[in-house]
């Protein structure tokens, strides 16, 4: 890591239930994520990938305090989050910003994509009037969409553009940090590869990182730097890209990276070693262990 | 010999937009024992035409216009719903995307397994009850017999896709069709499901039809691929040839627009340009042509027939370029200053 982090997390926990139910039996305390830290780079994509129920999501969530942590630490450019409070985290939330999977639920139905794109700038007190008006067609023409379109309502956009509206909204206020939770997994394969592309582009111009949160391992393998692999809440390995293709340590990474359909029929399949998530629960109090330079993996069964 | 032959099948929607031409005259048979994977995105007509074919196509607002689909000498489309109905389950298998609404959240899995039994075969009693067991351990359901017993919500994701594979597989189909059976499911359970799929191809000799959007599925399981745009087969033949040497730029464009294999080699993913068709109002020639950056004039005015093309039996494309001239004819041009 070359660059200073845009964002540090320490330990972070955060779990669901617990009390009682209006009949006064005991709810179960689950536990969806649980003592996850790593760091990412100004300007760098850690992908963060893991069967569904893993904790990606409130992982992602957890961090920009879109749901406030149990415990955990979560460092933006050094200022600690956790201890803010609603008032406090208002200017941060302005770096920090969440793309979605499903583009369209995220739209407003109702609104002019214009003004939705525009709707930050205006919250936030940065923009207003004509200039805003500029801010937002510089923002349509920036991630590939005719300005002429901002009067339009979402129903008239495909499932691309209206990704590329959320993006929009996204980088309004110029973040230096986006968590996109799937953000490929509902568009058609032909534009899948578009927004990775501007996933790149932003990158570049903007000096964005990235929490890319999906499960299209080939598609994180291209786009992020670094990789953390969630398994039942925990981060069980984490390492740059290639180094964790190349020499997945955990059972668990191995057969997630064995199931990856190749698109070439004259590959042979590689032996999908079993793996049963249920019998290899990672334990609550095993500690990251560091087995290569920067290539962490959780102590419990290390090969 | 095929076992399913479609005919000149068109489909279309009525909706307030106007008519929506959903497949357009589609032909093309599937031999009996081939495992055919279906490749397409939304509007390429890929789900639509198989409903259609099971009588499972709300109409309206759909319409069928014409068509015939003929298996094992019975044409799907001219039989009454109650003849539809005895082959749906018994000797034609479905498996679909989301089991959640394919299954019912108020019956055990138990009950809804023995439905399918009891509607296409013989067994009760002991017999029945070893068969489901039998299905549940087959798509490997831990604790088969417990499970009978359990509701839907009771199983993890993976587990009611292998539920409604076990349902679609309960009484031996000679033809099983999946629809994004496994889009849904985390890559390890995919690989599980794959596994299993190609098992029962072995033990039974079943057909398949497995409809997809991922080109890697396609690769591990499929023996002919059928790549469909805008409401027709823009490419068509055995996986070797069309993964190696495509002749459709839609082809081509798929499987350039997916990342290397390996270290990060390239920059940036190729990528298709523009998005899917309107197919309200479909282009009036080539529906990719609009998309295409080696579109001729004659591909905006005209629907090029599907042709045989390459050294393949088998392999056919629709279009009116030839592209591996163009690719070459391209390479060139970049290498000459």
């Amino acid at each position: 890591m070359t660059q200073p982090p845009v964002i540090e997390v320490n330990g972070l926990m955060r779990s669901y239930g617990g009390g009682r139910t209006l009949l006064g039996r005991e709810k179960p305390v689950i536990h969806a994520i649980n003592d996850v830290s790593f760091q990412i780079a100004e300007g760098e994509t850690l992908g963060l990938v893991g069967e569904s129920g893993s904790g990606k999501s409130t992982t992602g969530r957890a961090v920009l305090h879109l749901e406030r942590p149990d415990a955990g630490s979560v460092r933006f450019r050094g200022t600690e989050l956790s201890t803010l409070g609603q008032q406090g985290l208002k200017p941060y939330r302005k770096h920090m910003q969440m793309i979605f999977q499903d583009p369209y639920s995220a739209l407003n139905p109702r609104m002019k994509v214009g003004r939705f794109v525009g709707e930050p700038l205006v919250v936030h007190g940065v923009d207003s009037g004509s200039s805003l008006q500029d801010r937002v067609a510089e923002l349509f023409k920036l991630v590939g969409l005719d300005p002429s379109f901002m009067s339009r309502y979402p129903h008239e956009f495909s499932g691309g553009q209206r990704q590329r509206i959320n993006i929009a909204r996204a980088i309004a206020l110029q973040p230096g940090f986006i968590v996109a939770d799937e953000p490929i997994t509902a568009l058609d394969v032909s534009i899948q590869a578009q927004i990775v592309n501007l996933f790149q582009d932003l990158q570049d111009q903007l000096g964005l990182a990235y929490l890319f949160i999906a499960h299209d391992l080939s598609m994180v393998r291209y786009l992020c730097q670094w990789v953390a692999v969630m398994l039942r809440g925990r981060i069980v390995e984490m390492a740059p890209t290639e180094q964790i293709f190349a020499d997945p340590r955990h059972p668990y990474t191995r057969s997630l990276l064995a199931a990856i359909p190749v698109p070439d029929p004259d590959r042979v399949r590689p032996d999908r070693p079993p793996f049963d998530v249920a019998a290899n629960v990672p334990p609550r109090e095993a500690p990251l262990i560091e087995v290569a330079p920067d290539h962490f993996v959780l102590d419990h069964q290390v090969q | 010999m095929a076992l399913l032959e479609i005919k000149n099948l068109t489909v279309e929607f009525d909706t307030p937009g106007g008519v929506v031409h959903a497949v357009n005259d589609l032909n093309y048979s599937v031999e009996a024992g081939e495992t055919l994977g279906v490749v397409g995105e939304s509007g390429s007509g890929k789900s639509v035409h198989i409903l259609a074919l099971l009588g499972l196509l709300p109409c309206p607002p759909g319409r069928i216009v014409s068509g015939e689909a003929w298996f094992d000498g019975r044409n799907l489309m001219a039989l009454s719903d109650r003849d539809l109905r005895s082959i749906r389950g018994g000797e034609i298998g479905m498996v679909f995307q989301d089991p959640m609404s394919s299954l019912n959240p108020v019956l055990t899995v138990g009950r809804q397994l023995k439905e399918v039994l009891t509607r296409h075969t013989n067994l009760t009693g002991r017999a029945l009850k070893a068969r489901m067991v039998e299905l549940l351990d087959i798509v490997g359901i831990p604790h088969p017999e417990a499970r009978l017993s359990q509701y839907p919500h009771e199983f993890s994701g993976g587990m009611r896709q292998r539920v409604m594979i076990a349902i679609g597989m309960a009484c031996n189909p000679r033809l099983l069709i999946a629809d994004e059976a496994t889009t849904a499911l985390d890559v390890t359970v995919q690989a599980q499901i794959l596994d299993l799929v190609r098992q029962l191809k072995h033990d039974f000799g079943t057909t398949v039809i497995w409809i997809t959007h991922d080109m890697g599925v396609v690769a591990e399981l499929a023996d002919t691929i059928q790549v469909m745009y805008g409401g027709r087969i823009m490419e068509r033949g055995p996986v070797r040839p069309v993964f190696h040497d495509p002749r459709s730029a839609y082809t081509w464009g798929l499987l350039n627009s997916l990342p290397d294999e390996g270290a990060r080699t390239q920059r940036r993913l190729y990528q298709i340009p523009g998005s899917p068709p309107d197919m309200s109002n479909p282009p009036p020639g080539d529906p990719f042509a609009p998309r295409n950056p080696f579109a001729t004039e004659r591909c905006h005015r005209e629907v090029p027939p599907l042709r045989d093309v390459g050294n393949m039996p088998g392999h056919k494309v629709a279009a009116w370029y030839d592209l591996p001239a163009l690719l070459a004819a391209q390479s060139e041009k970049e290498q000459t200053p």
